[in-house]
């Protein structure tokens, strides 16, 4: 329609003009000198909403190909199990820690591998007898429990530091210390890199 | 300064950081001059106040951590692709959520916030060549600025489409009804106003 071409001429022009006199004055990113920004309560939302698009956008095709071994050791149903056991740990962790209350358990990592082998052992046998829609459930139930979690809480608790269960060096007794808003960080890193490779692993799939 | 060339400018920026003729950070500042208005706008348009350049630090902070595991994915070499401004809509989709969410929680706590209207609007004001952008941000509804704003800034359909959880024929559907929605007030806009010739 030619009056909707004129109309979208016009808008597009608008637009130009706005971004023009934004740029005039577009902020430094952040302070050029100073302690890093901390990441906001709004800014952990949302790249928990992220690791939810991410789940959902692979969701229907890894019910399909649950059976398939991602590893020797691994079936993908055992791999998202895995993301629903940490989902509910990480949720767990987050809750305990700003109750005030401590942990009477570590997570050690091993240290000749990525990530705590043991734990992750256990809770995958804890996973296998548990239906598929299951795990697929408590993983997004977890995230969202979470992510009402980071908007609840006031600041001191989310970057207050706190000892939490994992033990990077291997040693029990020395656990990570850090902040909620790290925990949360880093379960978007772990179900990222995970929800990245689920994704590559389905395409060669379905090619 | 990304290398010259027949390329978008994020498609060179893209370019020379896989093949390691920038850094990180250098890129990401121009990647950041490059959309930083874009994204700036967006959140103006969507939120009053100063609360949107608090999100727009949100979503620059989000992307500076992505940016530096950044994949760099052969179908990003697509023409029609921008995968960094594709990522920047996503997340700017996403933090607004997460600030609507918050505001609610906090006005029910604590009562409804007072809002800059007025800044917003005399921001609109000044900026406006005409008088559409205006209209737009006043009558159509949130899912129909959802589609037109990203589409005015030239992100793909698909990946509007993606982040909205929809598909390519709804946003189409959406676009073309902002429009309408605009056309026809433009239609009943009086002579002699702002834009009178």
């Amino acid at each position: 329609m030619a009056t909707d071409r004129v109309l979208l001429k016009g808008l597009t022009a608008e637009w130009a003009a706005l971004e023009d006199r934004l740029a005039r004055d577009l902020p430094s990113w952040r302070p050029a000198a100073g302690p890093p920004l901390p990441v906001s309560p709004v800014a952990l939302f949302a790249q928990l909403e992220e690791v939810l698009d991410a789940f959902g956008s692979i969701k229907e095709a890894a019910s399909r190909h649950a059976g398939r071994y991602v590893t020797s050791a691994w079936t993908l149903k055992d791999l998202l199990g895995h993301l629903a056991s940490w989902a509910t740990e990480f949720r767990h962790e987050v809750q305990t820690v700003a109750g005030g209350a401590g942990f009477d358990y570590a997570i050690p990592f091993a240290l000749n591998v990525i990530g705590p082998n043991e734990w992750n052992a256990r809770a995958a046998e804890r996973q296998r007898p548990v239906p598929l829609p299951d795990i697929l459930e408590q993983f997004e139930r977890e995230t969202r429990r979470l992510q009402e979690l980071v908007l609840e809480l006031p600041p001191p608790a989310l970057y207050g530091e706190a000892e939490f269960p994992l033990a990077p060096s291997g040693d029990p007794r020395q656990r990570f210390r850090g902040s909620i808003a790290m925990i949360v960080l880093g379960k978007c890193v772990h179900d990222l890199y995970h929800l990245g490779n689920i994704r590559d692993f389905l395409r060669r799939l379905e090619r | 300064m990304a290398p010259a060339g027949d390329a978008s400018p994020e498609r060179s920026i893209l370019r020379a950081r896989a093949r390691g003729e920038v850094s990180a950070d250098s890129s990401f500042e121009e990647l950041y001059q490059l959309y930083g208005p874009t994204v700036r706008g967006w959140l103006r348009v969507r939120v009053p106040g100063p609360a949107a350049d608090d999100l727009m630090q949100d979503v620059w902070l989000i992307f500076h951590g992505r940016w530096r595991r950044w994949e760099f994915r052969p179908e990003m070499e697509a023409e029609a692709a921008r995968p960094v401004l594709s990522f920047l809509f996503r997340t700017c989709h996403f933090v607004l959520r997460g600030h609507r969410r918050r505001s609610g929680r906090e006005e029910s706590v604590e009562g409804v916030e007072a809002v800059d209207e007025g800044g917003a609007e005399r921001l609109m004001r000044e900026v406006e060549g005409g008088r559409a952008l205006g209209l737009a941000r006043r009558l159509c509804p949130e899912e129909e600025l959802d589609v037109l704003l990203p589409k005015l800034a030239g992100v793909p359909a698909r990946e509007i489409a993606r982040t909205l959880a929809i598909s390519e024929p709804v946003v189409d559907h959406r676009f073309r009804n902002a429009l309408a929605r605009i056309r026809k007030s433009l239609g009943r806009a009086p002579k002699g106003g702002k834009r009178g010739h």
